[in-house]
Formats: structure tokens, C-alpha cells, sequence
């Protein structure tokens, strides 16, 4: 009866649709467009086979469902013109992407997909205050599994890091927690289901708000049950979720908006009982709520602001933490400007305890503007500018400067990065980045005045 | 009479159409209703079909109708009306048919698959077993040790992915990663490999060779020169961070070269392996020789000179005073059938470097240890084909792959260290066979009469069996 049902479907699309297009074949600029995000994507081979095979017009608009697919899951930059030209091609091909998706969804074919990332990272500090330097050598493994079936879809990813030369927990390795021989340990393991309705279940990474100044897991994961509802203009998020105990922390968030304008509202409580909270040090009853709001009046800029407000118990005082920024994103270069007030918050710093006076110091997967818990730190307030230069894209090269003041004692740290990026621009390679990045801190307080150098890399490949 | 003259007439008729041979009265296959073949005969008519009379089975039918669906449906020809609605008659007729033409190309699919991705993926997944039988019997044990060796090398791709995940016998029930590296080929024969790697320095690893555990490094392997050969080893060994920090203040670094030179076709080579820091300060030397001098008949050789660590003294070994290791290993016989190689060997008290081959106790593949020297012959027969195998590919622990082809070996080790003992001899028997298309079983057997130590209390006669069934993806 399901094969009865497809072939009506797709007989009564051809019927309504063969009215307007007539041509079997695509034309010339179209193909060259196609040749162009075939090579973007990887695709080249695959391309250059279906340009000898001169297949229907079908076929070259699942090559392009291939390609457009890549283009989002490995979050390619496409600037302006690509944009558009991608935009024309995706018009061009409406009828059959139309075809493939009501066969899509009679078929009901679960997909499967699998995935390893191997990454090999470097890290150097030298100046005054540090005692002796040592290159640290890292690598990380991810091992990503997931399925979907229509709506459903499970995701599975596995993780395994080290440093080199820390065989053992005891040898010197103090709050290093994993070795490279450690079994790879779950990160995340979720299973979604539904499309405006959707349930989600298990482990993973998630924030509300911009930033997640309020709510942020975007550093470790959490064990969470969320049901979000979802329309074109609204987003209503509803969660409870495990942090020390069963169920203690519940999460709530509303969000509306069009493309100009978007607006987030959300809030957390914990409901830690008294036995945790006798013994764990560091728990806390908190309470806390953000607001957020994004406007883009003209193309290529964007203001983002998050103001928050937190209790540490229900009986402390509320304090009131924001960020604003200022981004402009031009076909050749980028710019943004993040200025922060951060008060005694539970604050999603990156998870590391710093060592000497300069701040923390997180791996280079958490470089990207939206990584606030990279860039201020909980009792100061101050600004982040990030200038991106895309000249030559697919190599990128960045500048950044933060300038943070301690709220209540006198220190004050100033941050200068310069960063050059390699970012794959398809799956031709198993190289899916470079990165290479060198941050001068100044630090200065009443007692100490020193600097800090920091170099450090990172090779990812993902198979 | 008219009724009779009808029947002659139609009679008549049916003979002619059979003596013409050329239609068929009636088709082969049956349609379920008129209106089926009404239709059939509206494809006919509009050359979209062949005639129904032409198939053999309502299945031939359908094949031809689906491929006419998918020409619609891939060259969007404009349906009329009436097309349609033959079309979806059709449909509903053959309906099972049709059903069963999609599962054969689900299954076709899926076989297509399932090849691309066995291209890209090779490995081993394996259980080891290890039993002890001794003397006394109360000390006999079972342990099962599964691992899985995974290689990944995308399609037209110099990099490739290797994972390795296995129980060691000191936490059976523990899987750890072993090897989890991805390598780079470069050039004619240059490779790069990071991550957890194992590493042999020459053909024997007298003075580098990382059998019993991998190492976090990195491994260069080029011929820069045509047949002038460079290896480059560096691995950390340990590392102290500043706490709670990735943040690093203090190291002990690994780092070896080796320089070889292949002549007369790759036929003889010689090698310098430098072993410039070890654990702590230890270094050493070595001059490594491979000679195939016959057809098929090899000679093996290192001569090494060690160095211990100036900042771990052993009581009576003087750091700065290098000790010596000799070990050389020929084919003395290599017929279609069987082989025998025969080794020698001699180590001076004090040379241990830590990554070593020598020392079979300790994981490792030679069975000469320091402060001894004697012999290790080995008689191997193939029972059905004699395949042309490298230094230890009989091992499988060492190299990974198990041959296919059926093997036999009796290895007897002889060793003295002052004086003649039944403890250090070693009689070992291996056998290995295929068990099906890409499983292979492995049996080792080691004998041996073992004295009192500070780890072992008692005297007997030890027997240690490893079994290993493996599956080769």
C-alpha cells in the first residue's frame, strides 16, 4: 500500500509540476554553479562522473541535496555572493528537492551515519611567573554515531583525550583526569523525536539565551529531559535535568522572533536536597534567569545583548549580569565587539582550575565569538574585540584583544591573540582544521605585574 | 448446421494462428481484472510498453513497468490524464510485483554499501586466551583478552586512521586504548605517523622496539635519497603538569634516528639506529645488517652498545660504562615445505634498554635476555604452501596479521648465564590455521621449568597456552 501511495504521490507531483519545467536537462551557468559547490563540498569525483553519465534532472538535484547537506553539517562559511548563488541553485531545483522529500518521507529509510575525529593539540606558555616550559602534547578522539528515521533520531559520541607522556593519574598529573590509554568515555547520547513537538532525551551539550548566561552546558554536558515546541516565530523550551542527584535543576525558555528581531526569555531552579548540599561543596539551591535580545536592522550588522539575573541561595542577594555585543560580518572581514559584567555567578567557565594569575586556558575548539565562558570570568567586567579577516578563506586569520577589570580587588588583565585558521572547506581531505594561535596576557594587580606567553595548536582530521 | 460451420470456422482459425507461430491467443501471464489489461494494452498502443504476450511472468512485466515509472519520474515526461490513470491501475496490479523490485534494489544497495565501506575499513577484531597449567595446579588460571584493531583509510586519501582497544592481561576485564593513531603517506615511500604508536628501530630492536606498551609520539619514516633511508622517533614519556592545568613544567622525552642504506636490489642493508635519550638519560648505539643471501634465505645481525641512565644508578653497573649486545639469526634451511632459522645471541649484564625486543617475560619478541647468551632455533612446516613470512609474522601479538596459510612451528631457546639450566630453556610450539573465510585461529604453547623468584615461590614445570581466534575484516 506504501509503494502504492509513493508512486501516486510522485505521479500527481510529476503532473503538477510538468507544467512548468519542461527541460530533461539542466543548463550550462547552472551546471557551472553546481561544479562549483561540487568542489566545495568534496564532490568534484562524484560530479565529474554525473557530468559523463548526463543524468535526469532528479538525480543532479539529489547531488545537490548531497552537497547542500555537507555545506550545513560541517558549518562551511559561504559568504554573500556563494550565499546567493546557492540560494538560485536550491530555486532552480524546488520541484524534484520536492519529489525527493515527499519520497523521503514515504520511504521512511533510516540513515546512518558515522564519524571519528582525531586531533593532535599543542600548547607552550613562556614568560615572567612561569617557572619552566614544557611543550604539551594532546590528542583527542571522538567517535560520532547517529541515526534518523523520519522525525527520530538518535546520536551517539564517544570521546577520548590525553596528554602526552601522563601514564599514570599519580606521575606528576595533578587535575589530570584521563590518560590516552583510557577507555573513550560517553560525551554525548541523546535521542530525539518529533518536528514542532520534540522531546529529547539524554546527554548532551545545550544552552538558552545568546550566550547562556544563565543556562550554559555548552563546556560539559548534561543529563537533561527537554520538550520544545516550535513554530516559525516562537520557541517554548521546557526541561529537568540531573546535576547532582535525580531530578534537581528545571529549566524554562521562550523565545520569538523574526529575522530582524529575536527575543529569548529564560530561567533555571535547583532543587538540590539538604543532604547534597551538606556535602558537596560548591552546591548550591541557585536561581537564576536571563534575558536576550538580537537585532539585525541591516545586513551586515547585528547588536546582541543577554542581561541576567542570579541568587547564589534563595535567600542571597540577586545580582545582575549582562553582555552586549556589536557584530558586523562583510564578505572579507568581520568584526565583534563583546562587552561584559560579570558579578559572583555560576558562570560557564570552561572547566579547569587556572594555575598562576592569567586566566584559564581552554582547548582551541572553543575559539568562536559565542564562547563567552572563554572570555570573562566570574567578578569582572570588561570587553572582547575579535577582528576575522575572510580574504583568504578558506584560511581565515583573527586578532583579538580583551580587556577585564577585577569587581572587587584591584586586577586587571589585557588579552592580545592573533590566530590563523584553516577550516576545510569540503570532505576532499581528512584535514578539517588548522589552528594556530598566540595570546600575549598582562597582568597586573597591587602585588604582581607580569606577562605571560601562550602558543598553541591544534590539527584536527575527521574521517 | 450454422453452429457446426462456426466451430470449423473458429477451429480453422485457431490452427492457422498456431501453424504461423507468429501471436499468441492467449498471454502468458493472468491479470487479476479487464481493467489491468485494458491498460496494458493503453501502454502498448502508446509504445510505452512492450506487447503483454512478449513476458513470460507478471514479474518481467512489472520489471519493464517500474523502469517506464522511473523514466516518468527521472525525465519528467508529461502525463495525460488518461496515462495516469492506466498508470495507477497498473500500480495497484502489480502491486506485490513491484514491492518486490524495490526490495531487490534495498538489497542491492545495501551489498553496494556495505563493499564501500569494507574498501575503506580493515582490521581485526580477536579474542586472545591465556591459560596457565603449572606445578603446583592450584596457581593454573584462564584469562580471556578481546581486542579490536580498526584501520580507516578514506578513499583516494594519504591519511588514515588506526584504533586500536584491548584488555591486557594485567586488567582483563579492562578495555584500554592500545593504539589510536592517524599516519600521512607522503612521497615514494615517506609515512608520518602521531599518536599512540608502536615502533621498531632495525629488524631485531635491540635498542628500539615498544612491543609491551604503545607510546604517545610521532614516527618519520622517508627515503630522501632513493635507497638512503631516515627514520626519526620521538615520543614523551612522562610529564609533570602544573596542577590542574594542561600547563606543563617538566618532561622525560623519547628520541632514536635510524640511518639505513639498501643496495644490490634492496637485497642487503645496513643501519645506524641512535637512541639518543631514553628513559632518563640512557643511550645507545647500534649497527644493524639484513642480507638476503640466497633466493630465499635471510641474515639477520645487530651489534648495539647501551648506556644506562646517569640518574637512576644501579648498584653495581657503572652508568658510563656501555654494555654490549650481539644477536644474529639466519635461515639454515628454507625448502618449499619447511624452514628452519637459526639464532645466536649475547648480552652483557646491565644492557636493558627500556624499549627493547629482548626479553620475551617482559612482552617482548626475543628470548635472550642481558647477562645471557645461547641459541633459539625455530622449525617451521607448511603443510600446504610455504609463504615467504617477515621476522615475527608468526607472532601475530607483534605484528597484527595472522597468514592465512597453515603453519606449524617448534621453537627450542637455549640460554646460558654462567652455567647450563633447565630453567632457562624454552620449548614452545605454535600453530596456526585458517577456520574459515576470515577467521584464524592461533595457538602458542610455552613450556618451561620454572625456578623460584621474588614474584614466583614455587619450583615446577610451568606450561603457558595462548589461543587466539581472530576475525580479519
Amino acid at each position: 500500500m506504501r509503494k502504492k501511495i509513493l508512486f501516486l504521490v510522485l505521479i500527481l507531483a510529476l503532473c503538477f509540476v510538468t507544467n512548468k519545467v519542461c527541460a530533461d536537462y539542466i543548463d550550462l551557468p547552472t551546471l557551472d554553479v553546481l561544479s562549483y559547490f561540487a568542489q566545495k563540498s568534496g564532490h568534484t569525483k562524484k560530479f565529474n562522473k554525473l557530468v559523463d553519465a548526463a543524468p535526469s534532472r532528479l538525480e543532479w538535484a539529489g547531488f545537490l541535496n548531497e552537497v547542500v547537506w555537507i555545506i550545513e553539517e560541517k558549518n562551511m562559511l559561504l559568504n554573500e555572493t556563494e550565499d546567493e548563488k546557492l540560494r538560485t541553485l536550491v530555486k532552480y531545483f524546488d520541484r524534484e528537492l520536492l519529489l525527493m522529500n515527499l519520497s523521503d518521507k514515504l520511504e521512511e529509510k533510516p540513515v546512518f551515519n558515522m564519524e571519528a575525529e582525531y586531533s593532535l593539540n599543542s600548547d607552550y606558555l613562556w614568560g615572567e611567573g612561569v617557572r619552566t616550559s614544557v611543550l604539551s602534547l594532546y590528542n583527542e578522539l571522538r567517535l560520532i554515531f547517529s541515526a534518523r528515521k523520519k522525525s527520530t533520531a538518535g546520536y551517539l559520541s564517544l570521546r577520548n583525550f590525553g596528554y602526552w607522556g601522563v601514564n599514570e593519574y599519580s606521575s606528576g598529573s595533578l587535575g589530570i583526569n584521563f590518560k590516552t590509554s583510557d577507555p573513550p568515555f560517553i560525551e554525548q547520547l541523546f535521542f530525539e523525536t518529533g518536528e514542532v513537538y520534540k522531546l529529547i532525551l539524554g546527554r548532551r551539550y545545550m544552552k538558552m539565551g545568546t550566550w547562556g548566561l544563565a543556562v550554559n552546558w555548552l563546556y560539559e554536558p548534561i543529563d537533561i529531559a527537554e520538550f520544545a515546541v516550535t513554530s516559525n516565530n516562537f520557541t517554548g523550551r521546557v526541561a529537568a535535568a540531573s546535576r547532582y542527584e535525580n531530578i534537581d535543576y528545571y529549566l524554562a525558555s521562550f523565545g520569538f522572533g523574526t529575522e530582524i528581531l529575536q527575543t529569548e526569555i529564560n530561567g533555571f531552579y535547583s532543587a538540590i536536597s539538604s543532604r547534597i548540599l551538606e556535602r558537596l561543596v560548591g552546591a548550591n539551591n541557585d536561581i537564576g534567569g536571563s534575558l536576550s535580545f538580537a537585532f539585525s536592522p541591516i545586513k551586515y550588522v547585528s547588536f546582541r545583548s543577554e542581561a541576567g539575573v542570579y541568587k547564589k541561595t534563595p535567600s542571597s542577594l540577586e545580582v545582575y549580569p549582562y553582555v552586549y555585543a556589536v557584530d558586523s560580518d562583510f564578505r572579507d572581514f568581520g568584526f565583534s565587539f563583546l562587552y561584559g559584567y560579570i558579578p559572583d555567578i555560576r558562570f560557564p567557565t570552561y572547566p579547569s582550575v587556572p594555575y598562576s594569575a592569567t586566566v584559564n586556558r581552554p582547548p582551541l575548539d572553543f575559539i568562536d565569538k559565542n564562547f563567552i565562558g572563554t572570555r570573562f570570568y566570574p567578578k569582572t567586567r570588561g570587553y572582547d574585540a575579535i577582528f576575522r579577516i575572510k580574504y583568504a578563506a578558506p584560511v581565515f586569520f583573527e586578532i583579538e584583544h580583551s580587556d577585564i577589570n577585577g569587581l572587587a580587588v584591584d586586577i586587571r588583565f589585557k588579552r592580545n591573540t592573533a590566530r590563523g585558521i584553516y577550516k576545510s572547506p569540503g570532505k576532499s581531505s581528512p584535514v578539517d582544521r588548522i589552528i594556530i594561535d598566540i595570546t600575549v596576557v598582562d597582568y597586573e594587580s597591587d602585588d604582581i605585574q607580569q606577562q605571560e606567553w601562550q602558543l598553541r595548536s591544534q590539527a584536527a582530521f575527521r574521517f | 448446421m450454422i453452429k457446426k460451420r462456426c466451430c470449423s470456422f473458429f477451429i480453422a482459425v485457431f490452427f492457422v494462428l498456431i501453424s504461423f507461430g507468429q501471436t499468441k491467443l492467449f498471454p502468458d501471464i493472468e491479470l487479476r481484472t479487464n481493467k489491468a489489461t485494458i491498460s496494458a494494452r493503453f501502454f502498448e498502443s502508446e509504445n510505452l510498453l512492450s506487447p503483454i504476450e512478449s513476458f513470460s511472468s507478471r514479474l518481467e512485466f512489472a520489471t519493464e513497468f517500474s523502469a517506464v515509472l522511473n523514466d516518468f519520474l527521472e525525465h519528467r515526461v508529461h502525463l495525460s490524464a488518461e496515462t495516469y490513470s492506466h498508470a495507477e491501475v497498473l500500480i495497484e496490479e502489480f502491486r506485490d510485483e513491484l514491492k518486490l523490485l524495490k526490495l531487490k534494489n534495498d538489497i542491492n544497495e545495501l551489498s553496494f554499501n556495505r563493499k564501500r565501506m569494507s574498501d575503506n575499513i580493515s582490521g581485526r577484531l580477536a579474542l586472545i586466551s591465556r591459560g596457565t597449567l603449572s606445578h603446583p595446579s592450584d596457581l593454573d588460571s584462564i584469562t580471556a583478552l578481546p581486542y579490536v584493531y580498526l584501520n580507516y583509510t578514506p578513499r583516494d586519501s594519504n591519511i588514515a586512521l588506526r584504533l586500536g582497544i584491548r584488555s591486557t592481561s594485567s586488567r582483563p576485564g579492562f578495555m584500554k586504548i592500545d593504539e589510536a593513531s592517524c599516519s600521512w603517506v607522503f612521497g615514494k615511500r615517506g609515512r608520518i605517523r602521531f599518536g599512540r604508536i608502536y615502533f621498531i628501530l632495525g629488524h631485531l630492536g635491540l635498542i628500539g622496539d615498544n612491543n609491551f606498551d604503545a607510546f604517545e609520539g610521532a614516527v618519520l619514516e622517508m627515503f630522501p635519497f632513493g635507497t638512503l633511508g631516515l627514520n626519526l622517533i620521538y615520543a614523551r614519556l612522562s610529564s609533570t603538569n602544573y596542577p590542574y592545568t594542561g600547563i606543563f613544567q617538566d618532561y622525560d622525552d623519547y628520541l632514536a634516528t635510524r640511518i639505513s642504506k639498501e643496495l644490490f636490489k634492496k637485497n642487503l642493508e645496513i643501519g645506524l639506529n641512535t637512541l639518543f635519550s631514553g628513559i632518563a638519560s640512557e643511550d645507545a648505539l647500534s649497527l644493524d645488517l639484513y642480507w638476503r643471501y640466497s633466493k630465499n634465505r635471510d641474515f639477520i645481525a645487530e651489534l648495539a652498545f647501551y648506556r644506562p641512565s646517569k640518574t637512576t644508578i644501579v648498584e653495581g653497573v657503572d652508568p658510563y660504562e656501555a654494555k654490549y649486545a650481539f644477536v644474529a639469526g639466519a635461515d639454515v634451511i628454507n625448502t618449499k615445505r619447511a624452514n628452519i632459522f637459526l639464532q645466536i645471541g649475547d648480552v652483557q649484564r646491565g644492557f636493558a634498554p627500556m624499549a627493547t625486543s629482548l626479553a620475551y617475560s617482559a612482552q617482548n619478541h626475543l628470548y635472550f635476555d642481558q647477562d645471557t647468551r645461547g641459541f633459539d632455533i625455530t622449525f617451521s612446516y607448511y603443510p600446504a604452501k610455504k609463504i615467504d613470512t617477515e621476522m615475527w609474522q608468526t607472532r601475530p601479538e607483534r605484528t597484527g596479521l595472522v597468514p592465512q596459510e597453515t603453519i606449524y612451528e617448534i621453537n627450542i631457546v637455549g640460554l646460558w648465564d654462567g652455567e647450563w639450566r633447565k630453567s632457562a630453556n624454552r620449548y614452545v610450539f605454535r600453530h596456526i590455521r585458517s577456520l574459515g573465510r576470515d577467521i584464524r585461529l592461533y595457538i602458542e604453547n610455552n613450556l618451561w621449568d620454572r625456578e623460584p623468584s621474588i614474584s614466583w615461590q614455587y619450583r615446577g614445570v610451568y606450561n603457558e597456552t595462548r589461543l587466539s581466534v581472530s576475525y580479519e575484516l
